[in-house]
This record gives structure tokens, C-alpha cells and sequence, in this order.
């Protein structure tokens, strides 16, 4: 008879994020909502994680890895920066992410990440993850709880995806702001996980991080 | 010629779709999704009478399914029931009691007494060995008193001042069992009832939306649908709505229906005659 063990060394704390590369600027949101099980844990919580090269780490799933992952990485930036004299370029420090996490391959990051920055050229870049370190470069990304329900809201109104104007809709930051924000609050009505409030973050090379945090359902 | 047009049926489960559930499982076709109410709802006793409330959302796994659900229903006039857990099963075990309840009340010529309703289900309940996931509450006013039961799927029943069930019920409990006394007010007893749910709307995550609230006296019934609006949707920043043409039509298909006309009746109303006059 087999005996079944009772521990399981993950668990899933939600969160949702979101980020979108613009021109000359990226903008990230993440909900701060922080729940296990039935309950919530924290209503402060944010998912967006400020990196020593002004890069910004989004990243969901089991706080625990969440958090290690962002120390041991701190760690290699510094490093990186010491041995290199400049500090890493988001680029790299995303070759780096996936290497790391597929060190991991065997015991993984439960996590989903996202790193977000502006390149050597200035623009805005995206890079997303999955557990074991798949990379790859987006123009936008959503990772979390809820992102089968907003992921396709941003198919449709960033690149026009499903609709007959197929094809990229620029934007300025404010209005990226103003969408991520509105999709956030259409989310909310239908997931439990969502709310409470969300933290919407602009990275621009002039002004650096700019943060917006608005109010969502709390229950 | 007679015969029985209409068969009763056998009553219990009735398992003619087991094979053919068997069959769709096998090929990977996925089974729909239970909604449970993941509910919060409570109740208590005051001087005068009962106040009940519940919650208004409506889950399936993580996603709230409807926003605006109404938890509490009417098995008689004096009495009511607030139903968590199985969203079907509440609704069906509820619906029955109260026909049942009807038939018994012209039958005795009496109003029913809350202690039928409770016996009633608890009987019915334990029959399905606790596979009918009905977490009730069932409250009412009759001769003997204010009475509150809360009934689970065994068939178990309790007798209380005042209970909260579901899954935001402990949260609801614990602002209760804090202020609780009793011969409350009427106001006092809203607000403690108000609060409770409160706090598990917003604490829980499968409760939300609204705080529905009815009052039972003797003499009265008051329902606040809602009582509160907890978290009301939020209004957008920007405008999404949708050029026309934006669904990309690929082909339009024009058909002619034929018709007959088969009957014609002109039917004189009043409007003719005020036509006239004028």
C-alpha cells in the first residue's frame, strides 16, 4: 500500500501582472492582492520588484521562490556590475534570468516572471518566462491568477488581434495607463482572486519610475 | 380508454446517465463546472423577531459566475430559508420544501411552524446520506416564538440564537458571537448583521457583491435588496466601445422565408371611437 505524503512544497499565492513596452517607455502593473486558499493575506502586497540596473522583476506564483529568486538575482546584478564596471543591460539580465531558472530545472521557480526595462537604444522591452526559463521578447505580457481573462483584452486592443483592424495601436504612456487600470477593474468583476488595488508603474529614462496606485473591489 | 399519463417517478437518484458521463469522460470531453455559492449568510434573533442576510455572489472555481444572486428563499410566508454551499441544491431542496409546506398549511389550516420546515428537510436530507450539498439556514416567526435552525447535509440540525454558515461564515461569526446580546433592537440588530457580512465580504474571497437583508416580525416582512452595495462595479477611464465593423463580417447570407397567409381577423378597439369624436 502506498502511503500518500502530505507535503507538497509549493503553494500558489495569486497575483496578477501585467506590462506593456512602449517607444520610449514600459509601463508594469501588478494587483496587491496577496491570498492562500479561501482568505487574504495582504491587501498591500505588490508584485513588481525594483532591480539594482533600474529594471523592474514582475513575478507571481509561490511567494517564497518569488522572493529568492529576486535576492539571488540582486545578488548576480551586483556582481555583474562589479566585475563589468557598468551595470547589466536589461537584455542580459534577462539571458541571465533563464539561465538561472533552468539551473533550477528539477525542483523549478514556481513562478511566473517577467522582466521589464529600457534597452541600450532606449526603448522599452519586454521578457517573459515561464517556470523553467523559456524567454521570450513580447511587446506586452500579463502572467497571474487572472490572466486568461485579461490577456485577451490586451490581444485585442493593443495589437488589434480578433478584430477586422488587425495591427498595432500606439500609444502614449498616459493612455497605457489609463487602460491597464480600466482592464484591472473589468477583471476584478469576475475574478475573486483580483483587487483590492492596483499599482501601475512608468519607466522612462528622463523621469525614471513614476507610480500610480488606484483602488479596486475589496471584496 | 385510461391509463396513468403520467408515471411518478421512483423518487432517490436516478443513474441512466452514468454510462453515457463514462463514455464522454473517456473521449475528453470535460464535465461542466458545479457552481457553488461560496456564500457568506447569517442570522439572528432580536426582540422582536429575526434579521437575515446573505451575500449576492455566485463562484465557479476561481470565477465569480453572477454578481447578483439571491441567497434567501421563501418557504412560507413566516418562514425563510438562507441556502450556502450546492447553488442547485439550495435552490431545488427550497423550491420542494416550500410546495410541500403549502400543501401542509391548507391541509392543517394553520400556519406552519419552523419546526415542520426544519424536520421536513432534516428527514429528506438524511435520506441522500449527505450527497445533496444544502447548507441551510432556515429562519421564520410562528405561534411559539422566533426560531433559527441551521441544517446540514447529513441532516444534523442545531437550534440557536443566531449562526452564520458558508464559506465567509466564520469571519461573520466572530463579529457576531463579539456584540451579540439578546432582546437587541431592531437597528442594533440590522447594524450587527450588516457588519458581519461586512467583514466576510471582504475578507472572503468567494463573498461579495451585496449585502441582502430581511427583517421577519409577526406582523411584518422587510426586505433591503439590497441592504448595501459592498464593492459597486467602478467606471471606466477611457472609452472601449467597439467601431461598428469591428466583428469582421465574412459572409452575408440573404433569405427569402415563403408565407402564407392562412387567417385574417380585424378586431375593432376603443381607439376608433375616440378617433372619431375628435
Amino acid at each position: 500500500m502506498v502511503k500518500q505524503h502530505g507535503w507538497y512544497p509549493y503553494e500558489f499565492q495569486s497575483g496578477t501582472t501585467v506590462a506593456v513596452a512602449g517607444d520610449d517607455y514600459v509601463v508594469v502593473a501588478s494587483d496587491t492582492r496577496l491570498t492562500e486558499n479561501y482568505s487574504i493575506q495582504s491587501r498591500t502586497h505588490s508584485n513588481v520588484y525594483k532591480m539594482h540596473n533600474n529594471s523592474l522583476l514582475l513575478s507571481t506564483g509561490f511567494l517564497g521562490d518569488v522572493l529568492t529568486l529576486k535576492k539571488t538575482l540582486d545578488g548576480r546584478i551586483k556582481t555583474y556590475e562589479y566585475t563589468h564596471n557598468k551595470p547589466i543591460s536589461t537584455p542580459a539580465l534577462a539571458q541571465m534570468i533563464s539561465i538561472m531558472m533552468y539551473g533550477r530545472r528539477f525542483f523549478p521557480y514556481y513562478t511566473s516572471t517577467v522582466i521589464t526595462g529600457l534597452n541600450t537604444d532606449g526603448k522599452g522591452c519586454v521578457y517573459g518566462f515561464d517556470p523553467v526559463g523559456s524567454m521570450t521578447e513580447q511587446l506586452y505580457a500579463c502572467s497571474g491568477s487572472a490572466m486568461p481573462l485579461i490577456l485577451p483584452i490586451l490581444d485585442a486592443n493593443i495589437l488589434g488581434k480578433n478584430t477586422s483592424k488587425p495591427g498595432q495601436v500606439k500609444r502614449t504612456k498616459e493612455e497605457t495607463v489609463k487602460m491597464i487600470k480600466d482592464i484591472y477593474m473589468a477583471a476584478c468583476e469576475r475574478s475573486v482572486e483580483l483587487g483590492d488595488a492596483v499599482v501601475v508603474h512608468t519607466l522612462t529614462k528622463e523621469k525614471g519610475i513614476e507610480t500610480d496606485v488606484h483602488p479596486l473591489r475589496k471584496d | 380508454m385510461s391509463g396513468i399519463a403520467f408515471e411518478q417517478p421512483a423518487g432517490g437518484f436516478v443513474f441512466d446517465n452514468c454510462r453515457r458521463n463514462d463514455i464522454l469522460l473517456k473521449n475528453n470531453v470535460l464535465p461542466g463546472k458545479i457552481h457553488k455559492t461560496g456564500t457568506t449568510i447569517a442570522a439572528i434573533t432580536y426582540k422582536d423577531g429575526v434579521v437575515i442576510a446573505a451575500d449576492s455572489r455566485c463562484t465557479a472555481g476561481n470565477i465569480i459566475f453572477d454578481d447578483n444572486v439571491l441567497k434567501i428563499h421563501r418557504l412560507s410566508d413566516n418562514i425563510y430559508a438562507l441556502g450556502a454551499g450546492t447553488s442547485a441544491d439550495c435552490d431545488f431542496q427550497t423550491r420542494l420544501l416550500e410546495s410541500q409546506l403549502e400543501l401542509l398549511k391548507l391541509n392543517q389550516d394553520r400556519q406552519v411552524r419552523v419546526a415542520t420546515a426544519v424536520r421536513k428537510i432534516q428527514q429528506h436530507l438524511f435520506r441522500y446520506r449527505g450527497y445533496i450539498g444544502a447548507y441551510l439556514i432556515i429562519v421564520g416567526v410562528d405561534v411559539t416564538g422566533s426560531h433559527i435552525a441551521t441544517v446540514h447535509p447529513h441532516g444534523s440540525i442545531a437550534f440557536l440564537p443566531f449562526v452564520a454558515s458558508g464559506s465567509g461564515g466564520y469571519t461573520s461569526l466572530s463579529v457576531i458571537e463579539d456584540r451579540y446580546k439578546e432582546n437587541m433592537t431592531e437597528d442594533e440588530a440590522k447594524q450587527l448583521v450588516r457588519d458581519a457580512l461586512y467583514a466576510s465580504t471582504t475578507t472572503d474571497l468567494y463573498s461579495g457583491s451585496k449585502i441582502n437583508m430581511f427583517v421577519l416580525t409577526k406582523e411584518k416582512l422587510d426586505k433591503f435588496l439590497p441592504y448595501e452595495i459592498v464593492a459597486a462595479r467602478t467606471e471606466k477611464q477611457a472609452d472601449y466601445t467597439l467601431a461598428k465593423g469591428t466583428t469582421e463580417v465574412i459572409s452575408t447570407n440573404v433569405k427569402k422565408i415563403e408565407f402564407d397567409i392562412v387567417n385574417e381577423k380585424v378586431k375593432a378597439t376603443g381607439a376608433h371611437e375616440a378617433m372619431e369624436l375628435a
